[in-house]
């Protein structure tokens, strides 16, 4: 994690005072309002702040050139409320917030303090073409400062860029011209839309009457001709109204630039309401990819926030760019060899492996493979287990199920000898609680598979490729499916849409539950 | 609840096409109709009328601010001028059958820019306000004068902060010099490939030794400035197409994705040797072709795609797609790219200079010496809207479509022929009525074409509505 905050020893100072550190030498034309570099002694850097010794720790080799900081009298510590060598920089306008959202990562405290004149020095301070983020709590409940902070900053600075987080629930007609004259260029307002549904959408941010304000607010924004960026964590309590809401996003709100559909942030209320909020779209994205389809179609830019690439079928994985700040955001143990890394947001530094996603980790340059997409299109191999394995010899690529059972475990270890019986009465409650591990085999040991999830310490094995295929083996039918005889006149009773639900509704159990272990039940 | 004004199509004997203005759409039976036209719809229709954008409650409400703001986009606005094509000679190496602007022989004099003519391109290209430009040799055959080429490139290259160049070449006699000047990164080559090699010969080259002569440069350009860098237009005579099989196989074989049909245009020598042409053939020809590009993209490991179908379907699916020149509305003319013949005249497309060239019009728009006529370039974008065409008004493609001034007039010598009798809207009629068949297609094999057309992972249904 970056650190935010470094220790330092700060002049005597009579009020906050907010300087912009350098440590490039040949810099020139300082102002006063710089601090440039004039000794190093181990982790401690002393800088010359008008004639004043200022000493920082740095916590790491990283150079803190350009920084702007913040210092506030009597606290030995300064704020890094720009830093220079960052895409992710955040100025937190107040802590209040009107709204107190189920999944709230900072959630809102009582006080507010004014830090506007602050803030409007850091800006001008800022690095040459710099996009700021202005956050909360809800920036706008202060709006009046707000707009008088970015017109006075783009006056002097037309190459900053700012990215407004909102709940748009406060503007009102009198600042339609105010907000016409902010330049659309520079200004990018974030706003969060949980659902089409105004009893959906009121009920995650905790506030009646919500979604109407925010409609409200976003014809303003839309008459304003500002550029707006539609947000949307995705919960459980909205993942199923994701597709609508993509409709609704092509049409009613087609003049916003983009759409982010975010995952969740385990912190603050997020962590606290984790078991009944997350939506493990490791297992479930299918509500996902309808959306993405809908306003991928309809011309809008869409794309995954938070969603770690593992977690993602490979189709939908150029939608899903590497976006947690690098300051909050960490890699697993199994991330160290991914071949996805460098193109991969990972993990939020307060991820818990042990709770949260049940399709995560693949490494690999391949692909978590689209179960559907697989398994769904390829014709069965008739010619029983024979055929079938030499077909996932033929595929290289193979699905792995990893137990999560503390029997299989030991099986994994070596314990055992293969194959053995998978029993084929699974129900699939059970089998939700299943690590799976798509993984296609790259090399020609399966070591990198066994290895690669950190909750079977011990799991390691180095069994040769050919060996690994007979371990998939186990998993497979001893017959290919046999077809259910066609009822047709269960096929054409009509049922109502929201009844309407497959017998196995994650596509990785499916895969299990239809491509493992074959035998698909009947339901009747 | 306030419905908004609704035109329909029928698509047989069931169904209707309903269509807003703003290109919202959705499909009902006729008793809808009638209920909608008679002011008793129930309930149930107005709540889907309200759930998928067809009706709004309040002036201020976000679904009529929408939809306001969704007709805007779909209205095309011009930009500053930064796409212009230059023909810097019109004598021409071949003599293909159908030529369109009446080229001349490669031996000819007179049919080249002067260097008066090229002083006054270069000040009159340093004239303009882009930083951003975007040129198109076009002949003739461009590559005959590789000097001028290298003139226009190296001024512009100069000049503008980003520049991007378009040889349409025959790919017939190319000189190391020229393969050097295609070579450059900015530099991109668009040239004829007639369906097949047949077809190619009997239209083009004449010539088998000739077509070899064109295979070899083409697979040479794919190999050195990759499939990327080129695009293949074949130009199609309905009355003896190519089939649509060996058109696919000649193109998937080399790579290349995109093919952009094109029938003989009513132009040049074209219009004595092939006539008017009949659209109904063409329209048959041309969906047979959509219909096997189907076939062929739900097995093919590589998809192919129609280039002027799949713009019309994001034209249908996404408002203010207006990259194309040929279908836009308003359709203005002169403001965003313009045309500068080998004699230094200015013109709207080139289309116009073709239509010149034989005589009919004048649709010369000034030339480099004087400037440009803006009076005569007003005038004819007085009629280059479709919205309030009476004609147009009721169309349900109306929001998709455009306006093509320099056909009408190039087919008819006049603008004011009832636009359901021009080719134009026959085409287009045939166009985006396929394009409705196919969205509302259960076809899993269309699904994934259109899903590659619209580059999406999949196709999803609840793109075509249907209120039943």
């Amino acid at each position: 994690m970056i650190p935010l905050r470094l220790k330092a020893q700060i002049p005597p100072i009579g009020e906050p005072v907010v300087v912009r550190l350098r440590e490039r030498l040949e810099l020139a034309g300082l102002s006063d309002d710089d601090a440039p570099l004039i000794s190093e002694d181990g982790r401690w850097r002393e800088y010359d702040y008008r004639g004043f010794s200022l000493r920082i720790e740095a916590e790491g080799p990283d150079s803190l050139d350009g920084d702007v900081i913040l210092m506030v009298p009597g606290q030995d510590r300064v704020h890094r409320l720009v830093r220079a060598s960052s895409p992710h920089n955040t100025l937190v306008v107040t802590e209040q917030c009107d709204q107190l959202c189920v999944m709230c990562s900072q959630p809102p405290k009582q006080h507010h303090v004014d830090m506007f004149a602050l803030f409007a020095r850091a800006l001008r301070l800022a690095p040459i073409g710099a996009t700021i983020g202005l956050s909360g709590g809800e920036p706008t409940l202060y709006k009046h400062a707000l707009f008088d902070l970015l017109a006075t900053a783009l006056s002097e600075r037309p190459d900053l860029r700012f990215h407004i987080l909102s709940n748009a629930q406060h503007f009102e007609a009198d600042d339609l011209s105010i907000l016409a004259s902010l330049p659309r260029a520079n200004i990018l307002w974030g706003v969060p839309l949980y659902a089409a549904d105004a009893h959906v959408h009121d009920e995650i941010v905790s506030k009646s009457g919500a979604y109407a304000q925010l409609m409200e607010g976003l014809s303003l924004l839309l008459r304003a001709g500002a550029a707006v960026e539609v947000r949307t964590v995705v919960m459980t309590g909205n993942l199923a109204q994701l597709p609508r809401l993509a409709r609704i996003l092509t049409r009613d709100l087609s003049f916003c630039e983009s759409w982010a559909l975010m995952q969740l942030e385990p912190i603050g209320y997020g962590r606290k309401n984790w078991k009944r909020i997350f939506a493990d779209t490791g297992k479930e994205f299918e509500p996902i990819s309808r959306a993405i389809n809908i306003a991928a179609a309809g011309g809008i830019d869409v794309a995954l926030f938070n969603f770690p690439l593992c977690t993602v079928p490979d189709i939908y994985r150029r939608f899903a760019p590497s976006t947690i700040s690098d300051w909050k955001r960490k890699y697993l143990d199994i991330c160290r060899d991914c071949s996805l890394r460098t193109d991969c947001g990972g993990f939020f530094q307060w991820y818990d492996p042990a709770k949260d996603f049940n399709g995560w980790g693949c490494n690999e340059e391949s692909t978590v493979l689209d179960p559907l997409a697989v398994l769904g299109r390829f014709p069965r191999p008739r010619g029983g287990r024979a055929a079938w394995t030499a077909f996932r010899a033929r595929n290289v690529k193979v699905a792995v199920s990893l137990p999560a059972f503390s029997s299989r475990s030991s099986l994994f270890a070596g314990g055992a000898s293969f194959p053995f019986q998978p029993p084929l009465t699974f129900k699939p409650s059970l089998l939700i609680r299943r690590r799976l591990h798509y993984a296609s085999i790259p090399a020609t040991s399966c070591s990198h598979i066994c290895s690669t999830s950190p909750h079977y310490p011990g799991s390691r094995c180095s069994r040769s490729l050919a060996e690994f295929i007979k371990h998939a083996a186990f998993l497979s039918p001893a017959e290919p499916a046999r077809r259910q005889p066609q009822d047709s006149s269960r096929q054409r009773r009509q049922i109502p849409p929201h009844r309407r639900r497959s017998p196995v509704r994650s596509p990785r159990l499916w895969l299990l539950h239809r491509g493992v272990y074959g035998h698909r039940r009947s339901r009747n | 609840m306030t419905p908004l004004p609704l035109r329909f199509d029928p698509v047989d004997e069931r169904a209707m096409l309903l269509t807003n203005d703003a290109g919202g759409f959705f499909r009902a039976d006729e008793a809808f109709l009638q209920r909608y036209a008679s002011g008793r719809m129930d309930a149930k229709d107005e709540a889907f009328l309200v759930e998928f954008g067809h009706a709004f409650s309040e002036k201020s409400d976000l679904a009529r601010l929408g939809h306001a703001y969704r007709w805007s986009k779909r209205q095309f606005v011009p930009s500053m001028l930064a796409y212009v094509i230059l023909v810097p000679t019109l004598r021409c190496d071949l003599a293909c059958r159908y030529c369109q602007v009446s080229r001349a022989n490669v031996g000819a004099a007179g049919f080249d820019w002067s260097d008066e003519v090229l002083g006054n391109v270069l000040s009159y290209l340093a004239s303009l306000d882009t930083r951003r430009i975007k040129i198109e040799f076009q002949g003739g055959e461009p590559t005959l004068r590789l000097d001028l080429l290298h003139a226009v490139r190296d001024f512009c290259r100069e000049h503008f902060a980003s520049c991007e160049f378009v040889v349409c070449t025959n790919l017939q006699n190319l000189s190391e010099e020229t393969w050097a000047f295609l070579a450059e990164a900015d530099t991109f080559v668009s040239t004829s490939l007639d369906g097949n090699f047949q077809t190619h010969t009997r239209q083009r080259t004449q010539d088998m030794q000739a077509t070899e002569t064109f295979t070899h440069n083409l697979d040479r350009a794919l190999r050195e400035l990759g499939p990327a860098r080129i695009s293949c237009l074949p130009t199609i005579d309905p009355a003896d197409p190519p089939s649509a099989q060996s058109v696919i196989e000649t193109f998937a074989s080399r790579g290349l994705r995109s093919i952009y049909l094109r029938p003989v245009n009513y132009q040049g020598f074209a219009r004595k040797r092939f006539g008017r042409g009949d659209d109904d053939v063409w329209n048959s020809y041309y969906g047979a072709f959509i219909d096997a590009l189907v076939r062929y993209n739900a097995t093919a490991p590589g998809h192919l795609e129609e280039y002027y179908f799949v713009h019309c379907l994001r034209r249908v699916l996404r408002p203010g797609q207006d990259n194309h020149v040929d279908v836009r509305n308003p359709n203005v003319l002169g403001k965003d790219y313009l045309v500068i013949d080998y004699d230094g005249a200015f013109y709207p497309t080139d289309e116009a200079r073709m239509v010149t060239r034989v005589g009919q019009i004048d649709l010369s728009m000034g030339n480099v010496f004087k400037g440009i006529d803006q009076d005569k370039l007003a005038a004819l974008n007085t009629q280059t809207a479709n919205n309030y065409h009476e004609d147009c008004l009721h169309c349900a493609y109306q929001p998709f479509c455009g306006v093509d001034l320099i056909d009408d007039l190039s087919r008819y010598g006049r603008i004011d022929l009832a636009k359901a009798e021009t080719s134009f809207c026959q085409r287009h009629m045939f166009i985006f009525r396929k394009i409705f068949d196919l969205l509302y297609s259960r076809d899993p094999d269309v699904h994934k074409s259109l899903a590659l057309w619209l580059d999406v992972p999949a196709f999803d249904s609840a793109l075509a509505p249907v209120h039943s």
